[in-house]
């Protein structure tokens, strides 16, 4: 290296020393945020989300959508339909839906189960939640029941919640239309701002029988 | 002109394609330099968490759009820099008296902090910083964050002044060549 290269050399990081001094610029995030990336692609993938550019990407590239459903959904959802406990589902129009479904906790809720007990009435279908484990969430966070179809392309709000020791959720679909459950984090929202789709991070999942492949 | 990849083209290929491997490598690679992106615009962890995983959703996105023979790390940049303003007025909207009744799309409305000029070289920096070996970057954390002088930088890690002298030495010298070709941008 010549004088006049090191020169150079000073006088740059002496205008970059501004920046090597901000404590922000050595800041770290957090150790899960890998996980709720890959969670969030996951389930951006599934098409959950309602935001517009989601929506747009899902109708561009379905295929894509579709593959990613099936290899990172599928740790969630896939995993849980592996573990149903009990389907006990006569699809007669004159009976009532009544069936226990295991839930399974994602990358973002490692070890955390439970179950979702589904019967329907003539006002809607039922969800009883015993998920206990999840860690309370209060001050404008919460957790949100969706229902999902098979294809990910339509989602159904159940209901928010603290926590899901032992809660019941409601829904105004069949649950053999809408056979995935999902409980993701959310946080309050104003009116029409994206926030209020899924924010896609799924932390429990759980499948009433299998979905097509 | 930026460094070359340090990827490899079948890794971003890969990712392009939406491998959870590979979304897991680039994340590792380039999430430093998104994160710091993100810190300098919002100046908020939580935010800048937010505007990291929107980064990585987004570029995931449009990855088929992506030319995988060019460099990732400025397309990156380019992203984060624009979900964190996004975030920005989108916070800065927050404290409307009538929510329904709120011009939320009216960029008017919201000042752009200062900082903002300078995130995308920030971000470059923090991608500089993070190819250094260890041991030269806790120098130059210690010596340009903290302000310590290399006889208290060796005094706290316990090895030699010139020790700490070479290693200084060589990440300037590292960084230098690295981020020379944003002297143009800083001047």
């Amino acid at each position: 290296m010549s004088d006049n290269e090191t020169s150079d050399d000073a006088a740059l990081l002496a205008e970059l020393d501004l920046l090597l001094a901000d404590p922000s610029l050595w800041a770290e995030p957090d150790t899960t945020l890998e996980d709720r990336v890959v969670a969030a692609i996951a389930a951006e993938a599934a098409p959950s989300s309602t935001s517009s550019t989601s929506d747009y990407f899902i109708h561009a590239q379905p295929s894509r959508a579709r593959r990613w459903f099936s290899v990172a959904g599928a740790a969630a959802v896939g995993a849980a339909a592996a573990a149903v406990l009990t389907v006990a589902v006569t699809r007669d129009s004159d009976e009532p839906a009544d069936a226990t479904v295991a839930m399974v906790g994602t990358d973002l809720a490692p070890g955390v189960d439970g179950e979702a007990e589904f019967t329907t009435v003539s006002s809607g279908v039922q969800i009883v939640l015993r998920i206990p484990g999840l860690p309370r969430r209060d001050g404008g966070d919460f957790y949100q029941v969706w229902l999902k179809n098979c294809e990910s392309t339509e989602l159904v709000p159940a209901g928010s919640f603290h926590e899901l020791d032992d809660a019941i959720a409601w829904a105004g679909v069949d649950p053999a239309d809408y056979p995935l459950i999902t409980v993701t984090r959310e946080q309050v929202a104003p009116p029409k701002d994206p926030l209020q789709g899924s924010s896609g991070e799924v932390v429990v999942a759980g499948a009433l029988g299998e979905c097509p492949a | 002109m930026p460094p070359v990849a340090s990827l490899d083209a079948a890794t971003v290929q890969a990712f392009c394609r939406g491998d959870e491997g590979a979304v897991r490598t680039v994340y590792r690679q380039f999430s430093g330099l998104v994160y710091s992106i993100g810190m300098r615009v919002l100046g908020d962890r939580g935010l800048a968490e937010e505007a990291t995983q929107q980064t990585f959703v987004q570029a995931w996105r449009h990855a088929s759009s992506f030319d995988s023979a060019r460099e990732l790390a400025p397309w990156l940049a380019t992203i984060a820099r624009r979900v964190a303003i996004d975030i920005h007025r989108r916070e800065a909207r927050r404290p409307s008296s009538s929510l329904d009744d709120a011009r939320a799309d009216d960029p008017a409305l919201v000042t752009l902090p200062a900082n903002v000029a300078t995130a995308w070289e920030a971000g470059q920096v923090r991608h500089a910083l993070e190819r250094l070996p260890e041991g030269e970057r806790e120098v130059v954390r210690m010596q340009h964050l903290e302000g310590l002088s290399h006889t208290e930088i060796a005094e706290q890690l316990g090895i030699p002044v010139g020790t700490v002298k070479s290693r200084s030495f060589r990440a300037h010298s590292t960084l230098a060549r690295a981020l020379a070709y944003l002297r143009e941008d800083v001047e």
